[in-house]
């Protein structure tokens, strides 16, 4: 109950901040698009289209990246993080109610509703300190440093993908 | 990769750059906090599933619609398993009447769980494939698949019924006493012929009226001894036999009534062997008893109409598979050619009946399809009624069969009527 509960206010918050923002701005695209986002998230959720959920969480994306650069950080930051964890819960919940053994259902929930609020608040604080250091770039530098981190994702996704594994799995 | 896990690092990427390109740190710091949820997955991905799964059925051989209880029992030997989905896919014509084939849960290090589940099937041999179990971490971004070995059989096989004796007269009889005249003279129940008494005869068998007429002479009645015989059952399993009809449904009377017939001829005592004949040949060897009754039932679990170039008439009939002079019964709806090869088995010494479900009533009846012209339906059992005439001139026993009616009555009364051939012998 309290994942549902999580998701619909995760989801309000994911569409209601960067549709603020819009409003704020007076980008009559910018809300229309977020309303069509939002609805587009709730009848991929209603009727278990998980594209529809995965494209609304990108439009989603899309429209707090577009007003993090027009209006106050708050609300495109705040939406984004709201919309991972509305994207995650929206995973999460479906399997939930397959649980099998209930006291199995009621662990489950607790430790992921637990590990979503850490890593969550992890990333906003981590996402405030580096707003708070301001750290100066040019252009060329910004672009080596995605480059390189860009190099280093793979790596480790290479090094976990080419992990050792036991006959028959997949990946 | 899973397509979530490659959007979501698109994503991340996507932000990354849009933050460089646009020198936003807001963008970046919403990267990074991304990169966060990223790494957590990453951090707690599983490298292998280290389950025990073992799958036991409450009966492992059952008759057509009688549930059986699929039990799952589930050892997490590894690590703490947060999402584990467990999958027993269902064989083809095997059908879930209670619980579900699929369980989703969270095993802690050494955990055991279980679950059943209820299915039913039609007659077949099944086979229960491999488990198949999935664990992923909370975020569902990676995930590895894993099948394990716990295959089963399950044997849905025919349910015979109980059948009257069928007054069955093969040349040839076994040397042990059963219910089958032996077309000898010994001790029985049946009266055979009279001869002169001889010294050691019974007194109460000799003949008085017939002595009473003879002079100086007294005649003794002489019974029919009875003993089992051989019986080789034939089920015809060629696809186009049974074509007009609809494969599954005639097929399926055809199967009860060799299943039937073996139980029956078992149960007496006979030594009982059963051939398919269809897409390959398929037999039980003759024998005895409750072995040979699961023998030959599983034979008929597993028994479905087929075709092969090869085995397209009956021209190939092992006849050997079975000894020389016995019962032979075959069950088969008739192909046109196949009047001209059954009489050889006559000819060969053997004593076939031959039980032919009808297709032409059964498409009639079942199937309430255009076809059923009138014409066309009178022209078809005229041309069955002058082939099965055919088989009857050429000394073959057969019984014409409306799979509407039960096989005990229409055998009954063509045993009744049918004049049993053969010498005496003293």
């Amino acid at each position: 109950m309290n994942t549902r509960i999580i998701l619909i206010i995760a989801l309000i918050a994911a569409v209601a901040l960067p549709f603020t923002g819009f409003v704020l701005e007076g980008l009559w695209w910018g809300i229309a698009g977020t309303l069509l986002a939002g609805g587009l998230w709730y009848l991929g959720m209603r009727y278990q289209r998980s594209q529809f959920v995965h494209l609304a969480f990108a439009a989603l994306l899309g429209f707090d990246t577009f007003i993090m650069l027009v209006q106050p950080l708050v609300f495109g930051l705040v939406g984004g993080f709201a919309a991972l964890a509305a994207w995650d819960l929206n995973r999460f919940y479906p399997r939930l109610k397959a649980f099998s053994p209930p006291e199995a259902a009621r662990t489950a929930e607790k430790r992921h509703l637990l590990r979503l609020a850490v890593v969550l608040g992890s990333g906003l604080a981590l996402a405030g300190l580096i707003q708070l250091l301001q750290f100066e770039f040019n252009f060329v530098t910004s672009f080596f440093l995605s480059l390189l981190a860009l190099i280093g994702v793979r790596l480790i996704a290479a090094a976990l993908f080419k992990s050792p594994s036991l006959p028959g799995e997949e990946k | 990769m899973r397509p979530r896990t490659i959007l979501f690092c698109a994503l991340i990427f996507g932000l990354a750059i849009a933050g460089v390109a646009m020198r936003s740190g807001g963008i970046l710091a919403l990267a990074a906090g991304f990169c966060l949820y990223l790494i957590e997955a990453v951090w707690s991905a599983h490298q292998k599933a280290d389950l025990s799964i073992q799958r036991t059925l409450s009966a492992d051989r059952i008759s057509p619609g009688r549930p059986v209880e699929v039990r799952l029992s589930v050892t997490n030997n590894g690590p703490a398993l947060p999402e584990l989905y467990l999958d027993d896919p269902l064989p083809a014509r095997i059908s879930l009447i209670e619980g579900r084939t699929f369980l989703l849960t969270s095993l802690a290090p050494g955990q055991h769980i279980e679950w059943s589940y209820t299915v039913e099937g039609d007659r077949g041999d099944f086979y229960f494939g491999d488990v198949t179990a999935s664990v992923s971490e909370h975020t569902g971004l990676f995930q590895i698949t894993k099948a394990f070995e716990t295959g089963l059989r399950l044997i849905v096989q025919p349910l015979p019924r109980h059948m009257r004796h069928i007054p069955i007269r093969p040349p040839q009889t076994r040397g042990f006493a059963g219910p089958i005249p032996a077309r000898q003279s010994g001790t029985g129940t049946d009266f055979y012929t009279v001869r002169e008494y001889q010294p050691g005869d019974e007194l109460r068998h000799i003949n008085w009226k017939l002595s009473a007429r003879q002079e100086q002479q007294l005649i003794t009645n002489v019974f029919e001894q009875q003993r089992i015989a051989d019986v080789g059952i034939i089920l015809d399993a060629r696809q186009p036999a049974y074509a007009q009809a609809g494969i599954g449904n005639l097929f399926e009377h055809a199967v009860r009534a060799a299943a039937d017939l073996a139980e029956n001829f078992l149960n007496e005592g006979n030594r009982v062997g059963m051939l398919v004949y269809g897409s390959s040949i398929d037999r039980a060897f003759p024998g005895y008893g409750k072995i040979q009754r699961q023998n030959i039932l599983r034979l008929l679990a597993r028994a479905n109409p087929g075709f092969n170039y090869a085995l397209e008439k009956l021209d190939n009939l092992p006849t050997r598979f079975f000894p020389s002079r016995s019962q032979i019964i075959l069950i088969s709806p008739l192909l046109p050619d196949d009047e001209k090869v059954l009489p050889h088995l006559c000819a060969k010494g053997y004593h076939v009946l031959l039980v032919s479900p009808n297709p032409i009533t059964f498409e009639t009846v079942n199937q309430r399809s255009e076809w059923g012209d009138q014409m066309a339906f009178r022209i078809a059992t005229a041309e069955r009624h002058l082939q099965i005439n055919r088989l009857r001139r050429s000394g073959i026993v057969v019984a014409d069969w409306n799979v509407q009616e039960a096989l005990d009555p229409v055998l009954q009364a063509l045993m009744a009527r049918t004049p049993q051939s053969g010498g005496r012998r003293l």
